[in-house]
This record gives structure tokens, C-alpha cells and sequence, in this order.
């Protein structure tokens, strides 16, 4: 082949080179910054402590799992915690719910909207407790919040800012504007 | 009034703790209990809850700890001590340590005071050794104006 007749190829080269060149980026579709590593639905979480007792379980409707900012968001979460009452090995069992729950590594659970605390077993002075927002640590089985809460027990309601409870030593302490009424009906 | 006692009991205060074990709640700081006429005020308030409903026992205390209540015959009821015993099943409150009973013009000190909601019965003790005695101060212009105020109450 000539030299004249090699000049359209090399031609042809140099603009497929330019074309190269000018060709824009493929871009790969940019996944969210937070990707869920899973999502799982009707989810039920059963957790044991060292003897093999169930120490709480956690369901929800809809669990999503972040391994990069180890965090699972939770739809309509339920915790039910139980503990064991020395005395008597009874169980007093704890019910836990809200609209939505993030759990964090350190196995701190918040729930957040309408949450409801309710003793199942009925066998304490508090039966009932709502507020907006609630900080559970499920290994130390503490529950605690910064916001107004709201309590009920056997012929009495009360009120306060600010609360942390032990479900384990069974003590409640609220802190701040206390209201409390006895209803004292006639029996 | 008599009809203090059905009424509910509304407690306010700084903070609170709840001890589930001994069904006791203690209100701390600034503790003010109501119930219709009655008053109660102290630095702390225990409550602990009866076996029955409407069974608790209330003892508010504080360097002095205050009850007041309007009689039914419209006289206030002021008294104080450091410690106020109130057993709302039985309608019955006692004061001990340095108790004190106002009304009007007359005054009682007493270790012991116990005063009964439904019949506005006084029962004043005086120290178990009998140091203290009980140092009762009516004046008898108070009687006699309840007397006068009677007399005309009749002739109208």
C-alpha cells in the first residue's frame, strides 16, 4: 500500500481518536449516598441473654439496614422485653411500640412518634406510659426520655418532663413539672 | 368541707421517683397536694399505695410541712408539723414533731396531732415523757363572739 493511498485510513484514525475523545462519560448511574445493605418486611427478632432466656424481641413492619452508618430504621416497630424477678422467677413482661425505630450499633433503640409503653403482666405501679419520643438501651434494659411523658397506674395519672426508668431495679424518676392526680373515685 | 375527702387528689412538684418494688412514688421540691378545700405542702411527698384503691398513704414532710383545709362552718384550719400523715381511706391525718393546730384567734402545740376529716375531731398527744405538755390557748373572746353570732343567727 502507497503512502497515498494509507492517507484516508490514517484519516480515519485520527478522527475516531477525536470522536474517542469527545464521546461524553457513561455515566454510571449515582446510587443514593445511604444505600440500604437490606430491607426486610414483618419482620420478628428474638434475643437471648447468656442462659439462654429470651431477653426481648423486636418486630416490625418494615426493617431497613444501613451497614455504613450501622443503623436499622424500623416501620412500626414492637419491642417486648422481659425480666426475669429474682424473687419469685416470675416474668414481667414490657410491650414497646411507635410509628418508627432506629437502632444503632451500640443496641440503643430510639423510637420516635406515638410511642406507648404498656406492663403486660399488670403486676406494677406503673402500667402505662406515652410520650413522642423514647431512648431504650436493650442490653441495660433502661428506658429514658427528654420530652413531656406520661404515666398511668392503678387509680392515678401522672405527668413530668423528663424521665429515665430501670425496668430491671423497677424505678422510674421524671424530672421536671410533676402533675400527678389520684383519682380516689368511690369504689 | 366534708366532702373534701371524695374528691381526687392532685399533687405537683419539681421531680418525682417511682420504686415499683415498694409501690412507693416520692414527689420532691416544692410538693403541693390538693383534695377539694385541703392543702398540703412539704419539700418531699411519699405515697404509698395501698393494697385496696383509694387506699394510699400520703406523708408529706419538710422543716415545716403545711395542711389547711375551709371547715364546714366556713373557719379556716391551718396546721403544721414536720412530718403530715395522711391515711386517705380513713380520712385521718396526723401531725408529729413540733405540731401546731391554728384556728382564728386559738392555738395547739402538740408531738402528736390527729385530726379526723369527717367529723373535724381533734386529738392532741403530748410527748411520751410527758415533757411536753399540751399547751392549749383559746381565747375566750373567740367563744363568746361564736356565741353572740348565734344568738342572732336565732333571733332572725
Amino acid at each position: 500500500m502507497s503512502k497515498r493511498q494509507a492517507i484516508p485510513y490514517i484519516l480515519l484514525l485520527i478522527v475516531f481518536l477525536i470522536w474517542l475523545y469527545l464521546k461524553p462519560q457513561q455515566e454510571l448511574t449515582a446510587l443514593s449516598e445511604h444505600h440500604p445493605s437490606y430491607i426486610a418486611y414483618n419482620i420478628t427478632n428474638d434475643h437471648f441473654n447468656e442462659m439462654g432466656q429470651i431477653s426481648h424481641q423486636v418486630f416490625a413492619t418494615k426493617a431497613t439496614s444501613y451497614s455504613d452508618k450501622e443503623i436499622t430504621v424500623f416501620e412500626n416497630p414492637k419491642v417486648l422485653i422481659y425480666i426475669q424477678n429474682e424473687q419469685d422467677n416470675s416474668i414481667t413482661t414490657w410491650q414497646v411500640t411507635s410509628e418508627n425505630g432506629a437502632l444503632s450499633e451500640d443496641n440503643k433503640l430510639v423510637l420516635s412518634d406515638d410511642v406507648w409503653v404498656k406492663n403486660l403482666s399488670l403486676d406494677q405501679l406503673v402500667q402505662t406510659m406515652s410520650t413522642e419520643q423514647l431512648t431504650i438501651l436493650l442490653a441495660e434494659k433502661e428506658i429514658s426520655s427528654e420530652l413531656l411523658v406520661h404515666w398511668q397506674g392503678p387509680q392515678m395519672e401522672q405527668q413530668g418532663i423528663g424521665m429515665w426508668a430501670s425496668l430491671v431495679s423497677e424505678e422510674l424518676i421524671v424530672k421536671k413539672q410533676i402533675k400527678a392526680v389520684y383519682l380516689n373515685e368511690a369504689q | 368541707l366534708e366532702s373534701d375527702y371524695d374528691q381526687p387528689i392532685n399533687v405537683s412538684s419539681v421531680s418525682q421517683h417511682a420504686q415499683m418494688k415498694s409501690n412507693t412514688v416520692t414527689f420532691n421540691e416544692d410538693v403541693l397536694l390538693t383534695q377539694g378545700t385541703i392543702k398540703i405542702t412539704g419539700d418531699k411527698l411519699t405515697v404509698i399505695r395501698g393494697k385496696k384503691a383509694n387506699h394510699e398513704i400520703m406523708i408529706a414532710e419538710g422543716k415545716v410541712a403545711t395542711f389547711y383545709q375551709l371547715q364546714d362552718d366556713g373557719k379556716p384550719f391551718d396546721a403544721e408539723a414536720n412530718t403530715i400523715h395522711y391515711d386517705v381511706a380513713n380520712a385521718k391525718i396526723t401531725l408529729t414533731g413540733n405540731a401546731q393546730v391554728k384556728q382564728l384567734d386559738s392555738q395547739i402545740n402538740g408531738e402528736k396531732i390527729i385530726y379526723l376529716l369527717e367529723t373535724e375531731e381533734l386529738t392532741v398527744e403530748s410527748d411520751k415523757a410527758g415533757q411536753q405538755r399540751v399547751k392549749t390557748v383559746f381565747l375566750p373572746a373567740q367563744f363568746e363572739k361564736n356565741d353572740e353570732s348565734k344568738q342572732q343567727a336565732e333571733d332572725k
